[in-house]
């Protein structure tokens, strides 16, 4: 089988499925095989759905025969992280706690990939239900990170790095509540979007915390991004916080490239409030220096300490999503993996004194962040501190895994992206994340493809 | 560990969990405090919380 229908992009795959150069089932076969091939090591699926995604892929092929092209993610194979619904498949959350919950209909983003003419794959790994992972006291065994298995791939959309950053799909979507698509598209060298708050509905989502949870696409191109961002945003009555916006073409102005834009850098974020590792810090400052030249204005710009957004987004979170599961942590505890019982009980000593001080707080950190940003187009920091630790050391898989600068960006609302800077001397990706103004996830993608192409690391390939 | 840590516990429903797990439990009741100290809130009485489906709603610019 090629390389090159493992590795092609949802875009490519796209013009030439409806330009009858392929088929749906031919790709999806491919990609079907693949996985069989090479998830035995990986655990990127808890569920492949074959059977029914062939059977779509058939009927897409069958629409593009009668010109029915429904756009041009049409018959592109994407898979969802296993808190998503699809209609008739588990919802497992990768806990023992879910293992019997069948989904009765479509999650609102199941269902705009499939008026979009996607073929959906099968259900990713996840941490357990969104937090709690890597490990190994689940029904199911974590995802290990394609570029060295011994490694873990970053999460909670654990799943979705894996199989994207392989070549098992060319798109999958994640959810991302303190960083938990941008951690894995960072640890996998792939591209991830959070996208504004509101953007994309949570109906049929799983949650974990509700001012925080935002569902989004990893793909491996920033315009496959982009394409599947435009795919499954738009309003949802049926989710308190959709936004009733219109969507853009979030690919229309994404090649003007970045001459006259004036970008922050956020730079104690990885220099003084959390030292980097050098390489990671190296490779801000060299995406910053590529940036300059190809003719944007990068200056500095200064935020709260990182551990004031990191602190607050924990309280409100730990709050949330202790709402959601006191019922089971007080009933159920033995039923969770230990890290997840570990990381969610801290909400039971949180009052509502202290939540709605964490709100308050909030205010004052969205109002520094959009002060800083006053005649910005957007921003640019550090994703993860350092790469991903080797999954035999949980010791430092727990030591390294806060060490991030993701969470004030959930903490904020604003779009953010992680994309890839480069690659460690370990051979592990480097990561960086650019924000944007509220509703501007143009203009992320805008600036992350004008890196995409200077850096030009698509070629480079995980050794799977 | 506060000396009103029976107090604590039963305020905090957890007293089942505890018996199962009190190493977790102890550690949930540290954890937190820490993330109060490190947030640093300290709000004046005026200070209104985030409304934060606002801009998802009223399609604010920010």
């Amino acid at each position: 089988m090629s390389d090159d229908l493992f590795y092609m992009s949802a875009a490519e795959a796209g013009r030439k499925i409806a330009a009858k150069e392929l088929s749906s089932l031919e790709l999806t076969e491919a990609l079907l095989s693949r996985t069989e091939a090479i998830d035995g090591d990986l655990n990127a699926y808890i569920e492949v759905t074959g059977k029914a995604a062939r059977a779509t892929a058939k009927g897409a092929d069958e629409a593009v025969a009668k010109g029915q092209v429904k756009g041009p993610l049409h018959g592109v194979p994407v898979a969802l992280k296993d808190i998503i619904d699809l209609e008739s498949v588990r919802t497992t959350a990768h806990s023992k706690l879910l293992l019997d919950n069948v989904a009765s209909s479509d999650a609102f983003v199941t269902a705009k990939l499939k008026e979009a003419g996607c073929v959906i794959t099968g259900k990713l790994s996840t941490h357990e239900f969104a937090i709690g992972g890597p490990a190994f006291d689940l029904p199911f065994p974590p995802a290990r990170n394609p570029w060295n298995p011994g490694h873990h791939p970053g999460g909670s959309s654990s799943g979705a790095g894996t199989s994207v950053a392989a070549g098992m799909v060319p798109a999958a979507l994640g959810t991302d509540t303190g960083g938990s698509v941008r951690n894995p598209a960072s640890c996998c060298g792939i591209v991830g979007i959070k996208p504004t708050y509101g953007r994309v509905s949570r109906t049929g989502v799983v949650p974990l915390s509700f001012s925080l949870d935002n569902v989004g696409p990893l793909t491996r191109t920033v315009e496959d991004n982009a394409l599947v961002l435009g795919a499954i945003a738009g309003h949802d009555p049926r989710d308190p916080a959709s936004a009733a916006r219109p969507v853009p073409d979030f690919t229309a102005g994404m090649k003007d490239g970045v001459k006259g834009l004036k970008i922050g850098i956020i730079r104690h974020f990885y220099v003084e409030d959390l030292e980097a590792d050098t390489e990671m810090a190296a490779s801000i400052e060299s995406a910053a220096d590529l940036l300059r030249g190809m003719g944007a204005e990068v200056k500095e710009i200064r935020l709260p300490p990182l551990s004031e957004y990191a602190a607050c987004n924990r309280i409100i979170m730990l709050s949330e999503a202790y709402a959601i599961h006191r019922k089971w942590l007080e009933t159920r505890p033995g039923d969770y993996a230990a890290v997840t019982r570990r990381r969610l009980l801290p909400g039971a000593f949180l009052s509502a004194a202290d939540y709605v001080d964490g709100t308050r707080k909030r205010e004052k950190l969205v109002a520094a962040f959009y002060e800083a940003m006053q005649g910005l187009d957007a921003a640019i920091t550090v994703s993860s501190h350092e790469t991903p630790a080797s999954l035999s050391d949980m010791q430092e898989v727990e030591r390294t895994y806060s060490r991030q600068a993701r969470a004030p960006f959930n903490l904020i609302g604003n779009p953010a992206i992680a994309i890839p800077s480069g690659f460690h001397s370990d051979g592990l990706p480097l990561a960086m994340q650019i924000v944007g103004r509220a509703f501007d996830e143009a203009m992320c993608f805008r600036i992350a493809w004008a890196v995409e192409q200077e850096l030009n690391l698509g070629t480079r390939r995980p050794p799977v | 560990m506060t000396d009103d840590w029976p107090t604590v516990l039963a305020r905090s429903g957890l007293e089942a969990t505890y018996e199962l797990f009190p190493d977790d439990v102890r550690e949930a009741f540290s954890s937190a405090q820490g993330l109060l100290d490190r947030m640093k809130a300290d709000p004046h009485y005026t200070d209104e919380p985030a409304h934060v489906f606002r801009p998802a709603r009223e399609g604010v610019d920010r």
